[in-house]
Parts: C-alpha cells; structure tokens; sequence
C-alpha cells in the first residue's frame, strides 16, 4: 500500500476509462463499499471502481475530501477554531454549489453515491432532485424521472380525483 | 420535448429513494405519476423511510363536513401542520373522537360516525401520519345511537397483542356492568364486570389513561373527596388492584381539577390543580414510583400567582422528560 505525508495511508482508485486516483485511505473510507474491501483486505492495489468514469469519480473524491471528518492536521485550515455550527453552514453552502449540475450528471452522482454506499452524498442528490421536481407537473415529471404514464385514462381520472386536495 | 428513451433513466431502487424526500401533499399529487409510483408510495417500506426523514413535527386534527353520502354527512379528517397547513385528507373517515397510543407507542386517531341504513354508531382506527386506516369500521352501538354520549366510551391499546379495545362505562349502577370491545375483530361487547370499590360509595368520574396496556380510571369518592384509580389489563379483560391517589401533607383550601396522563411513556402522573389556604395556586405533579405498592412522589409543584388561571397539562414531549402545560396566560414546560 502507497504511503505519504507522515505515514498517511493513500488508496488508489482507478476507473474504468484508465484514470487513477490516489486519495487518502480516510476519505477514501467516506464510502462504505471501498471501506468494507479495505477492511477485508481486498484493496491491497489498487481499486477498480466499475461504472463510475473519471469525471464523476474526481467529483465523487471531491466530496468526499470535503466531508471527511477533519481530525488532525488535515491541510492548512485550522479547523479546530472554527465553531461546528459555522462550520456545518459552510458545508452546506458548499454543497448547494456542488450540487449545480445538469440532470444527466446529477443522476450518474445519484448512482455513484449508491454503488459506493455514501449516505451524505445518496442524501444530498435525491433530496436536491425531489426539490428540483415538486412543484413541476405530472408530465414534467415523468419526463424527468423517465416514467411512463401507464395508467388508463379513466384510472388515471379516479387517482387524480382522490388526490385532487394535493393538487391545489 | 425530449423523448423519455434519450434519457438516462434510474433503476427502481434510486427511484424510492429520491420519492423518499417528498413532503406528505407533493407524495399524494405523485401518485398519480404511474402504477408503479402509486405502489411505491402506498407501500409499507416507503411509508417506514418516509416516517424517518421528516422531522417530527406538531400535528393538529380536524375534522371538516364534506359531502353528503346516502343523504347522511360525511366527515373527512384533515392533518394540518403547525403552519396550518392541510398536509393530508382522509375522506369519510368520520369525525374525530380521540387519540391513543397504539403499537410501539405510535400516537394513533379514532373517528366516529353513523353507518347507514341502520344508523349504528361506528368507530375506525387511524394512523395521522400516513392516513392509512389501521383497523376498519366497527360498530360500537346497535341502533340506539341518539342518546350515545361520546364520553362513556374510552379507547386503549392492549399489551402484548396491540388490539385496539373500547371500554364503555356505565356509570355507579352494578346493574349496569362495565362492557368491552376489540375494534375490528366482529365480536360482540363482553361483561368486564365493575370495579370492586364502586359499590359502596359514589364516586365522580374523572380522566382516563392508558400504560403498557392497562387502563386506568381516576375516580373521586364523593364522601371522602379520596381519589381512587381503578385498573382494567384491556388484554385479560381483568380488572387489577385499584389504586389510592396521593395525599398531600399541606393545607389545602381545595384540589379543583385533576388529570391523568403518561409520564416518560411508562409512568402513571397525575397533576392536580388546588387551591392552598395561602391563597396561592399551584398545579403540584404526581409520579406512581411504584406500581405495585402504590407509591407516589410528588416530583414538581408549579405554583402561579393569581392572575394566571389554570395550567392544563398537554401532553408530555416525546423522548424527554418535559411537559408542556397550558395557561390562561401563556404556555410554560417544566
């Protein structure tokens, strides 16, 4: 295993289409499936993470590097004068930025977080993507989610009847 | 407009879980998405995930006239928020009676109304946070529905089973035996028989509560002014040993009014409101510390100057030992 820095274990991540990511183990660890091959051992190289292309694994790093918990000297920013509360806001906002993508990116973020079991990230893309669509129409919707209307007319006509309070 | 197939699209599992962010009134208009979504949405996972991402939050029950069925009223049961906003109808329902606590301690609704043709009063079990209808119309009174008073029956949970039984009580008359019944299970009332002590004397009733299955009955003697509680184990239909209200020590010019409630989930509490001879008011909190010798500990007393009139106790907050207590003036927590 890849070592630097005073004795920080580093993990190498690869893609599918060839690019390596070498990260600490710890941020690495932000996600439950690489911590679990970790744990049994199976990470002695490095990780072949299937399914996942470089651009949204370096987006997935990033992530994860700003939400690993900062115990230590972890970079320059003294985090240990920093109140949590402000520091949970700052991590908010920087998810809010971070979260600006297109539907196509969002929705391959949406899966990445799931393949790689990171509850914050799974968290931060669904609800953002249930904000996005609340207040659209039906049809905007299941365009957006791709879902086919397979409701007959007339059951489609009952359902919306029995939710009509929902509709106004 | 794009055509769905260009699109990407999610497998099922990433589908439940962007669906499990949805508010409770956005959840009801996305039903009508697909089958699919519908199935999804009414399923009992979804509604478990559902439950642990939304904060709990204050809800208020209302009942509103809605449409006329077999030319009877009909009543729908709104959920509103604190804001009060309606985040859930449930239509012809009835209206609402009372909440108890259900199964694993859930706060669940009970509605009442009339089914037609015969007029029989009927009564449906509802969980407020999903609308499902958790036990399906009984009937509690065969007919001779006009002169039902509402507050003679009671609702509780049974331990361990979780049925959901009425108690409906008659009165001082041992002619007249207390009776139960399971909601939803067809069967008739069943003779409970009464309370030992009752026979003797008079007695006012006072509030009912429900713990761990056992329901109790504050009464007051009308003779001796001592408060009894009387206990009915809703699972044996049996009555158990009746209990002795606490006494206080002080002078007091008078306890105007007492209440029953749960205290930490498992604890009988019994707040009294008493006029003491300094003149001053004060709602003195009881705890049962022991149930089977009958030991209370008064654990607060809250006194009020003059002015503000009487502290109702609410309801006890969930997971933590504080209650909230409405006051003429104001609300207060201890």
């Amino acid at each position: 295993m890849a070592t630097r820095e005073a004795g920080k274990k580093m993990i190498m991540l690869k893609s599918p289409d060839g690019m390596e990511f070498e990260v600490e183990e710890a941020v690495a660890m932000e996600s439950q499936t690489i911590r679990k091959m970790i744990e049994d051992d199976c990470a002695d190289t490095a990780i072949l993470i299937p399914n996942i292309n470089s651009k949204i694994l370096s987006r997935v790093i990033e992530y994860c590097n700003k939400h690993v918990p900062t115990t230590g000297a972890t970079g320059a920013a003294a985090s240990d004068t920093v109140a949590p509360a402000a520091l949970a806001e700052d991590l908010k906002i920087w998810d809010a930025e971070f979260i600006k993508v297109n539907r196509a990116t969002r929705f391959d973020l949406i899966q990445a977080a799931s393949y790689l079991n990171i509850k914050g990230l799974l968290d931060l893309t669904s609800q953002t993507t249930i904000d996005t669509i609340s207040d659209n129409s039906l049809e905007e919707i299941r365009s957006f989610l791709s879902t086919k209307n397979d409701y007959l007319p007339e059951e489609e006509q009952t359902i919306r009847r029995e939710n009509q309070w929902a509709f106004q | 407009m794009a055509s769905p197939a260009m699109l990407p699209s999610l497998p099922d599992d990433l589908i439940s879980e962007i669906l499990s962010w949805v508010l409770v009134k956005s959840a009801c208009r996305f039903c009508c998405v697909s089958r699919g979504w519908h199935a999804l949405i009414s399923g009992p996972a979804f509604v478990a995930t559902h439950r642990s991402r939304t904060d709990p939050q204050l809800l208020l029950l209302a009942t509103s006239y809605h449409h006329k069925e077999h030319g009877r009223r009909s009543y729908d049961l709104q959920l509103l928020d604190v804001d009060g906003e309606v985040v859930r109808v449930n239509k012809s329902v009835g209206a609402f009676w009372t909440i108890c606590y259900g199964r694993d301690d859930a706060l669940v609704c009970v509605t009442f109304g009339f089914c037609k043709p015969r007029d029989f009063l009927v009564a449906n079990v509802i969980n407020p946070a999903t609308g499902s209808v958790l036990v399906k119309t009984t009937e509690l009174d065969d007919g001779a529905s006009y002169d039902v008073y509402m507050g003679d029956f009671t609702v509780g949970c049974a331990a361990p089973s979780g049925a959901y039984k009425v108690v409906r009580l008659m009165g001082n008359d041992p002619h007249r035996p207390w009776k139960v019944l399971t909601l939803g299970d067809g069967a008739k009332w069943r003779q409970v028989g009464f309370p030992a002590a009752t026979q003797s004397t008079r007695y006012d009733r006072g509030p009912v509560v429900t713990i761990a299955g056992v329901m109790h009955f504050l009464y007051t003697s009308e003779t001796s002014c001592e408060d009894y509680i009387f206990r009915l184990d809703l699972e044996s239909e049996k009555w158990v040993a009746t209990l002795k209200g606490p006494t206080s020590d002080e002078l007091q010019m008078d306890v105007l009014i007492k209440y029953l409630l749960r205290f930490n989930n498992d604890t009988l509490c019994l707040v009294q409101w008493e006029k003491r001879l300094t003149n001053n008011v004060c709602s003195n909190i009881w705890l049962l510390t022991d149930h089977a010798k009958g030991t209370w500990v008064k654990a607060y007393t809250v006194s009020t100057d003059s002015i503000t009139g009487l502290l109702i106790p609410l309801r006890m907050m969930r997971d933590s030992p504080k209650m909230l207590l409405y006051g003429f003036i104001g609300a207060t927590s201890v």
